[in-house]
């Protein structure tokens, strides 16, 4: 089911709660659309290319143009903390909508602070442009109550301004508030009622809050209890509603400013360890590790260049932290090598390089001078201490060493190339698990774990997989009836077993096969799969796993044993 | 003069405490080999190849921890299946298995078909190979040989790390993969990790592991697969020594291949039967 869409995909016809194998046809059908606009003479650029989307990226649904993430919740929750904790320089109390898990409104209490920012809208202004500057388009809704805000951001009528302000003088009381015409006029989802309840609404064909209050109290309350009034009461200010301020974590947090911008290597090394040196004693004080910490180094005239160490057990040894920030430094500062660009680089600016001896730090062939280095964790959590047993400890039980090996491997490699597998449900071969990089703030979730279909069978599986499945030549034989080279393209491979198979130019024989074993995927898993797998071994005695696509009628070479 | 460079002789000869010379040269084979495991950091405890016939040929009756074994073998040769199976036995005790995989080829549920635990494992891939979860495309990061080299060498000093299996990467010179297969013998050493290698017949050149094996496939009979390994490289123990082993391929049961064995009359499982049909089996006996 689709959650969230951009305004591109909406206007091909993508909604929230839309299935997703739809949403894969629409999109599908979109691109190729687009594609077809493309290379007609006269229109060389497409619409359908949403910006910063190039078409040789390729989405999971093997669509150029659209790309289609995994909604994972609990990344979603932290992606608004952090929103909601950037938001401290607008107000000292931001809170998250409460009473959901799915929380998608941030409330900044603005009380007294308009004049400090030229006036509310001046405000609004200024919180909806930081916001774009991260990446976020928002709806700002400004009012008396928490409730009435959320509101009109998500419910006012006039949904293309990026902000809708209450004027004051519509809410100086409650009384004013409910004869306000926009108050009226909203529907009553925005009520935050339970389902249930505003079902049963919907039922009497009450849709708006006007409805709800021309009904008597009374009424009301012996039908719904006591939600409906207490929601109402919160709205128009009856009752007060505090923001529940979200809980901010300790900030730990180090700088140093040169007096001399220098961009010699090893003064930014002892300067960077001693500023981590510096966090670490701070974290040890309040028993906690660091898990992200984020490094910018400040050049003259440029934007920062930032260095991600993201670790997957929380530290707070200094050594730990700057052998990796030093990998960090490192690989930032890796020239190219045979003519390939590095594209590890964390930086803002992918083209660094360093000049031979790789003393003098360098970007884009100029000297970086920089003359300011900060050092912050940016997600913290409790330091776990175990005692150590003196005697007969098994060292590959470890955990220090375990994490200590994936920090490095993760820093050198990338974090996506260090990956723990798990299996997913699914038929089809190449979808039958998923990899995870170990390194990543949703690990600790457990999901749950299936069996594979094939447990009764050791060997039924290759150990190497090819990504994507090779296409190869194949001669069959029908039983009485033997087939030449060209007619390998056959009606049905049920009756029709490999004998010859053609691998990177080698003809191969094969001497004895198993299968066909038929792997077929249902429809909401989008485009149909269906194939006969035959597992084959040829005159080298060598075995490989083969199948027949009965929708595209040719072979492919999918593994070997 | 018996020569001291054949050491097959050695087991035909009468016992040592009759014969001065075989006793001096055992001696002197003791001492060598403690200078050669001087440095191993290992628990004394033995890793199972995963079939009893094998563990015989090897003079530990197995593979010892904090070295290196290596398979020899082409393509779909069953040295995959066998090196996987070593190291769910050197992870049975606890420890994780680092799987190094450039091409992104190594298939998860297989290992877990041989009954190697997924949570345990770490994989090592370029980004831009197989189906991994949350990664937008345009993010991947092909790894180079010098990196997973580095990669294979940094797991196998690690002591938390039970094996570290995977494929040799191509390297530019023989110098360079010399020098790496030396570091990683000497990391294993360090860590008591056990490195197991699948190195293909191009790549044969330098080695400085304990065991290896040369594999080659023979014909299967129908749910059977045979596999020859011979023993190219034991330290210790005696090169040039091989065996024949049968691979159940519905139970994964490695034992060593018997000729004469008599087979059970309906050997075949139902599926198999089902897709040999009686019309095909009657044009082969015409």
């Amino acid at each position: 089911m689709v959650v969230a869409t951009s305004p591109l995909a909406q206007l091909e016809g993508v909604q929230v709660d839309t299935p997703l194998t739809e949403a894969k046809a629409l999109l599908s059908r979109a691109a190729c659309q687009a594609r077809t606009r493309q290379k007609a003479p006269g229109k060389s650029s497409s619409p359908a290319v949403p910006p910063g989307a190039t078409p040789h990226t390729v989405n999971p649904a093997g669509d150029p143009f659209f790309r289609i993430f995994q909604h994972v919740p609990q990344e979603d929750r932290e992606a608004l903390q952090a929103l909601a904790c950037e938001m401290d320089s607008y107000s000292p109390i931001v809170g998250l909508q409460t009473g959901t898990a799915q929380p998608d409104c941030i409330f900044l209490d603005i009380t007294g602070l308009d004049a400090l920012f030229g006036g509310e809208n001046s405000l609004a202004n200024q919180v909806v442009q930081f916001c774009r500057s991260l990446g976020y388009l928002v709806r700002i809704g400004v009012a008396h109550t928490i409730g009435f805000a959320q509101a009109l951001a998500q419910h006012a009528t006039n949904q293309n301004s990026s902000q809708v302000i209450l004027p004051r003088q519509d809410c100086q009381s409650p009384e004013i508030s409910r004869d306000n015409p926009a108050f009226r006029e909203l529907p009553v989802e925005c009520l935050r009622l339970s389902h249930h309840t505003t079902e049963t609404l919907f039922q009497l064909g009450i849709f708006r809050i006007g409805q709800l209050l021309a009904i008597p109290r009374r009424e009301l309350f012996s039908r719904f209890g006591n939600e409906v009034h207490h929601r109402l009461d919160q709205m128009s200010g009856e009752i007060e509603e505090p923001i529940q301020a979200c809980p901010r974590p300790r900030e730990f947090h180090a700088e140093q400013l040169l007096d001399h911008p220098t961009n010699h290597r090893e003064t930014i090394e002892v300067i960077l360890e001693r500023l981590i040196t510096k966090i670490c004693q701070q974290l040890k004080s309040s028993q906690q590790g660091g898990l992200q910490w984020t490094l910018r180094l400040y050049g003259q005239h440029r934007l920062p260049v930032k260095l991600q160490v993201r670790l997957f057990a929380p530290t707070a040894l200094p050594d730990q932290v700057t052998q990796l920030a030093r990998m960090q430094l490192e690989q930032l500062l890796q020239p190219e090598r045979n003519g390939k660009t590095r594209k590890r680089s964390s930086s803002s600016d992918p083209t660094c390089k360093m000049n031979g001896n790789r003393r003098w730090i360098r970007l884009d062939g100029k000297p970086l001078d920089i003359h300011e280095i900060t050092v912050t964790v940016t997600s913290s959590v409790l330091l776990e201490n175990r005692q150590r047993q003196l005697f007969d400890e098994n060292p590959r039980a470890d955990k220090q060493a375990l994490a200590h090996l994936i920090n490095r491997l993760s820093g050198r490699l990338g974090h996506r190339n260090v990956v723990v597998p798990s299996m997913v449900s699914g038929n089809q071969p190449e979808q039958a698990y998923q990899l995870k990089p170990l390194v990543h703030s949703g690990r600790r979730q457990h999901s749950k774990t299936f069996l594979p279909a094939h447990s009764s069978h050791a060997l039924s599986r290759p150990v190497r997989m090819y990504h994507p499945p090779r296409p190869v030549e194949v001669v069959t034989l029908s039983p009485g009836n033997p087939t030449t080279e060209n007619d390998h393209r056959i009606p049905s491979a049920r009756s029709h077993s490999p004998v010859l198979l053609t691998v990177e130019n080698r003809r191969l024989k094969v001497v004895r096969h198993w299968g066909p074993e038929r792997i077929e995927t249902g429809w909401w898993r989008g485009s149909l799969v269906r194939r006969d797998y035959w597992k084959v071994e040829t005159g080298s005695n060598q075995q490989f796993w083969v199948y027949f696509d009965l929708r595209k009628r040719c072979w492919f070479l999918h593994g070997e044993f | 003069m018996r020569s001291l460079h054949s050491p097959v002789d050695l087991q035909t000869e009468a016992p040592a405490a009759r014969d001065p010379d075989l006793q001096t040269i055992q001696q002197l084979r003791g001492q060598i080999r403690q200078v050669e495991t001087g440095r191993r950091n290992d628990d004394g405890s033995i890793v199972s190849s995963g079939c009893q016939a094998v563990d015989e040929l090897l003079p530990a009756n197995g593979y010892n921890r904090g070295t290196i074994v290596e398979w020899i073998s082409g393509r779909g040769s069953g040295s995959d299946f066998l090196s996987l199976l070593a190291a769910k036995n050197a992870a049975a005790e606890g420890g994780g298995v680092v799987i190094v995989d450039p091409r992104g080829e190594f298939y998860p549920p297989a290992a877990r078909a041989i009954g190697l635990k997924l949570s345990n494992l770490i994989i090592l891939r370029s980004s831009e190979q197989g189906p991994v979860q949350r990664l937008s495309p345009h993010q991947s990061q092909p790894l180079e040989a010098e990196d997973l080299c580095w990669a294979m060498d940094q797991s196998l000093r690690s002591p938390a790390i039970a094996a570290v299996w995977g494929t040799l990467p191509e390297l530019d010179s023989a110098h360079e993969e010399r020098t790496w297969l030396r570091r990683f013998q000497l990391s294993a050493e360090s860590s008591g990790c056990l490195g197991l290698f699948n190195r293909s017949p191009r790549q044969s050149g330098s080695s400085w592991s304990e065991v290896q094996w040369q594999v080659t496939p023979q014909p299967s009979t129908n749910n059977q697969r045979r596999i020859h390994m011979k023993l190219a490289r034991c330290q210790g123990g005696i090169a040039g020594q091989s065996i024949d082993l049968e691979v159940n391929m519905s139970t994964g049961n490695v034992q060593p291949h018997e000729p004469n064995r008599s087979k059970p009359a309906h050997s075949l499982p139902l599926a198999a039967q089902l897709a040999n049909p009686a019309p095909r089996r009657r044009s082969a006996r015409a």
